[in-house]
């Protein structure tokens, strides 16, 4: 289970206003994250706490907190694969 | 020193990355200008190269030096509009970049540049500036435009697509009033396009954003700003050339 996660200095971010998109500076690739995946980015970014972050995003979405448990654990699967995050885990 | 990935490529040029510095190296010569610290050195098999290949590269390090200033090229086609307002025409290679910028100027509008442009924030917005390059118009579309088909204008020699240089007035500068991300297709349309959707297409279309330079970031900044302009979708056809102008005015009204 990921604890907690901080994002590389080699990694640079842009915001829009339906998602946002990831460059790492170091594979030389950019990603695109959806308007649901850029609120997880941006708590990421503010440096709550993983696990406030399904709470957080069922108030701003309504949806169950069990999906949101799900989404947040799987985008950070696909985050740390491609190096946009650093996580640790128990 | 060349065992670093290629981080992008523009026309003949590999661009490499190495701890700040930057690499440029011609493909069909292997001549190599670095740039390192805002200077351009040169480096091995630079001096013997032909002055094509020198240009190629000197052009390519301007563009990363540019960067220093404040001011980023992106590939796209620049014009100004009856009004004053530059629109950028993005696009990959081989989009109708060129093609979309002459039809607009035979109507009156102004050039930037058709294969880049320029881009720097401004107090109220972004400002394009012009990238001069000669606008280079295919022969082939001498049924649209008559005046191609001038046995005075020659092709470039080895040039696949057998285009013209053609003359045309240009502008130096104007502040962007839209991005319009093109694509040739089968038939026309032209729809609004999402930030995010606009942003990809504005970093794929300046790869030199991800150098792992101190610039990279206040370059995705900017890139950030452009996709927040009102930016446009169009799929075009050989139809819409002689009418392209009114179209677009009309959906920036």
């Amino acid at each position: 289970m990921i604890t907690r996660c901080t994002i590389p200095g080699e990694v640079a971010s842009a915001s829009v206003e339906d998602g946002t998109v990831l460059l790492h500076l170091g594979t030389k690739r950019y990603f695109s994250l959806n308007d649901t995946g850029a609120e997880i980015w941006s708590l990421i970014e503010q440096d709550v706490p993983l696990g406030e972050i399904p709470a957080r995003l069922t108030a701003a979405y309504d949806v169950p907190i069990a999906d949101a448990r799900v989404a947040v654990a799987e985008l950070l699967a696909a985050l740390a694969e491609q190096g946009l995050v650093s996580v640790e885990a128990e | 020193m060349s065992a670093a990935p290629i981080a992008w490529q523009w026309g003949d040029v590999d661009a490499r990355d190495h701890d700040g510095r930057t690499s440029l190296t011609h493909r069909h010569s292997d001549a190599r200008l670095w740039v390192d610290a805002g200077r351009l050195l040169r480096g091995p098999g630079y001096e013997r190269a032909d002055s094509t290949v020198r240009q190629e590269l000197a052009r390519v390090g301007a563009i990363i030096r540019l960067r220093e200033r404040g001011r980023y090229l992106v590939h796209a086609a620049g014009v100004v509009d009856p009004r004053g307002r530059a629109w950028l025409l993005s696009g990959d290679s081989g989009s109708g970049k060129s093609t979309l910028a002459y039809a607009l100027a035979r109507t009156g509008w102004t050039v930037l540049g058709d294969d880049g442009v320029i881009v720097e924030r401004a107090e109220n917005g972004l400002i394009a500036h012009g990238w001069r390059e000669p606008l280079r118009v295919s022969r082939q579309l001498a049924d649209a435009f008559p005046e191609i088909d001038d046995g005075a204008l020659h092709p470039a020699a080895g040039d696949p697509r057998h285009r013209v240089s053609m003359r045309m007035r240009g502008a130096r500068s104007a502040p962007i009033a839209a991005l319009v991300l093109i694509e040739r297709g089968a038939t026309f349309a032209l729809e609004a396009a999402a930030p995010l959707t606009a942003l990809a297409a504005l970093i794929r279309q300046s790869p030199w954003v991800i150098l792992g330079d101190a610039y990279a970031r206040p370059h995705l900044e900017l890139l950030r700003h452009a996709a927040a302009q009102p930016v446009f979708q169009l799929r075009h056809t050989r139809a819409e050339l002689h009418s392209l102008a009114g179209v677009l005015l009309e959906a920036l009204a």
